[in-house]
């Protein structure tokens, strides 16, 4: 039979390709297989064994947050081969605790920092990235000065896994060189900066001032302080929005400055707002009458009608919305009487009026 | 008396098996009531967790003179051999009974062992000893946290990983606090807490939320719907402790 198979594969050269072909193909689903079932076997052994870590090391480390035993004994039990896993064991209580409890487990990792430090040079971006991490969680104080040299790491996921940590409430330090690498995260969402920054706290107000008023800085940067601000409803930045307003030409930072005089901002603040009504771009005239129908009770009734007529539907939207959140339901029923009004939207104002 | 290794961890086992099973068991007892029908549903399964019980008691027999014994084995075969109008009374004579000898099993297990850990089986002893704190959290981790600090003040700890089994045991037993958490499978923390806050056992029992949930609504939410006091996680024990004992404090 073997010899008939032969003979028919000699006679077609074909078949010899087609039979080449198929037994790679064999020879591959095998080699897959066998890597399959090793690197479940070897996954298996690492979980056997993190669970075995997990059960010798959790009484110890219950007992030293009680004070039962010491950091010398605990460490005792931690061979140099398990200090990683030991890290990110002890990053786990880090994650769930505050106060003297976390500070103990703070200095239980302290003497073990240093290995981290060193994977900072590891070429694989997560490693480091994840190194960044687990410093700034257990010793942010004392590697504060690693963590800000992570933002300069040639690999944006670093640089952001270090901002990000920078960035924790009650961390307002690091907030300068933080807003001053803000550049290279272009890629990120301007809000997702802005609530990264904010999440620090009111202390960062300051920088985040400084960043916004600076002619020099990135205007992309300066958008996302301004963003940033307005999440703080930061009262001082008022001032620096409108000196802003009166010196800059960029649609966005216009839109984000607005953003805040409409949270913060006073009726003394609206000057260079009213030159905005009549820009070119439709989202600079919606925040800007906006801004006017927020911040002025006694805005000008004319004004507030000729945005009824704007072609852009979004100025009389954000209009109306504004009157609403101000409570000027007064001006909202002059308004909607007014004769440039069409009959379906006064009706819809005089809703929104009465409601 | 000694006693060997295999011999300890043989009753253990028997013990854990059969309080685990009667601890679940519980609620519904405690739901049945005077529903006779419900009584009768629940027997197989009381049967099954007596049985461990009943074997390791023989087993201990041997070592020891183990109080609640002789009337258990009545008890039992009056289950066996009831008549349905005997069947409610036979079971709650079986379940007194048993939690007498669970107490003195585990009692005899602790001594046995020369061991401070909780005595295996020992579960509905915590729960009806003073100091009770039920914790119904679903991260094992925050749970022993919790554990070890309380324990470590001498309370006796209780936990639910579920809103659902939490309602339950707490419907079924007395605690002295709560501490509840507010993301749960199940029923949510606030769907416990206001089925608690509408139950007579615990109109008035202390209850904390421990919740990652931080803002300030959702701490108004807990506390308009009941709750003692809110706190955050991440956590401190100690300030857990702290507020424990101030809520547990005699007024």
């Amino acid at each position: 039979m073997t010899a008939d198979l032969v003979g028919v594969l000699q006679s077609d050269p074909e078949l010899w390709v087609l039979g080449a072909a198929l037994a790679a193909l064999l020879a591959l689903i095998v080699a897959l297989i066998g890597t399959t079932l090793r690197l479940r076997a070897r996954n298996n052994r690492t979980q056997a064994r993190w669970i075995g870590l997990e059960e010798r090391w959790q009484p110890l480390v219950l007992a030293s947050i009680a004070g039962r035993i010491s950091d010398a004994d605990l460490h005792a039990q931690v061979s140099p081969a398990e200090a990683l896993f030991f890290i990110d064991y002890l990053l786990r209580f880090a994650r769930r605790l505050e106060g003297e409890e976390r500070a103990t487990i703070e200095r239980l990792a302290r003497p073990l920092l240093p290995i981290l430090v060193a994977r900072l040079q590891h070429r694989d971006d997560e490693f480091r990235a994840r190194a960044v991490q687990t410093i700034s969680a257990l010793g942010l104080q004392e590697y504060g000065h690693i963590v800000v040299a992570a933002l300069d790491d040639r690999s944006d996921l670093v640089a952001m896994v270090a901002a990000r940590s920078l960035s924790q409430p009650g961390t307002p330090e690091f907030a300068s060189a933080v807003i001053r690498r803000l550049a290279r995260f272009r890629q990120w969402r301007s809000s997702f900066l802005a609530s990264m920054l904010a999440r620090v706290g009111p202390e960062i107000a300051p920088s985040l001032r400084e960043a916004l008023l600076d002619p020099n800085t990135d205007i992309a940067v300066r958008v996302v302080a301004a963003d940033a601000l307005r999440e703080l409803n930061d009262p001082e930045s008022a001032v620096p929005a409108a000196v802003v307003l009166s010196t800059t030409s960029d649609r966005n930072l216009i839109v984000a400055c607005l953003g805040i005089l409409m949270e913060v901002g006073h009726q003394r603040h609206l000057p260079p707002v009213r030159a905005l009504v009549s820009s070119d771009e439709p989202i600079v005239r919606a925040r800007a009458f906006a801004t006017i129908a927020r911040l002025d009770d006694q805005a000008d009734l004319s004004l507030l009608r000729g945005a009824m007529n704007d072609p852009s539907p979004w100025v009389p939207i954000r209009v109306i919305e504004a009157l609403r959140a101000a409570g000027a339901t007064t001006v909202l029923q002059r308004i909607a009487q007014g004769p440039e009004i069409s009959n379906e939207f006064q009706r819809a104002l005089r809703s929104e009026a009465q409601s | 008396m000694t006693q060997g290794p295999m011999e300890t961890s043989s009753d253990d086992e028997g013990i854990v098996s059969g309080s685990t099973l009667l601890r679940d068991l519980r609620p519904a007892m405690y739901a049945a009531a005077g529903d006779l029908r419900a009584w009768i549903a629940l027997a197989p399964s009381l049967l099954q967790a007596v049985l461990p019980i009943l074997h390791t008691a023989r087993e201990l027999q041997k070592l020891a003179m183990t109080p609640g014994l002789g009337t258990l084995r009545p008890a039992a075969e009056r289950v066996e051999k009831a008549t349905a109008d005997e069947l409610q009374s036979a079971v709650t004579a079986l379940l007194e009974t048993l939690e007498t000898l669970i107490d003195s099993l585990s009692n005899k297990s602790s001594a046995i062992k020369d061991s401070n850990e909780t005595p295996a089986g020992s579960d509905m002893a915590t729960l009806a000893a003073p100091g009770r704190v039920l914790v119904v959290q679903d991260d094992d981790l925050t749970v022993d946290l919790i554990r070890h600090r309380l324990e470590q003040e001498g309370f006796q700890v209780a936990h639910r990983d579920n809103g659902t089994d939490a309602v339950a045991t707490a419907l079924a037993t007395d605690f002295d606090l709560i501490i509840l958490d507010v993301k749960l499978p199940g029923l949510d923390g606030f769907d416990v807490l206001t089925r608690l806050r509408s139950s007579e056992r615990h109109r008035h029992t202390p209850v904390i939320i421990l919740s990652s949930m931080a803002s300030a609504q959702e701490a108004v939410r807990g506390l308009r719907r009941g709750a003692d006091d809110y706190l955050r996680k991440p956590f401190s024990p100690s300030e857990l402790l702290a507020r424990i004992q101030r809520l547990l404090r005699p007024s």
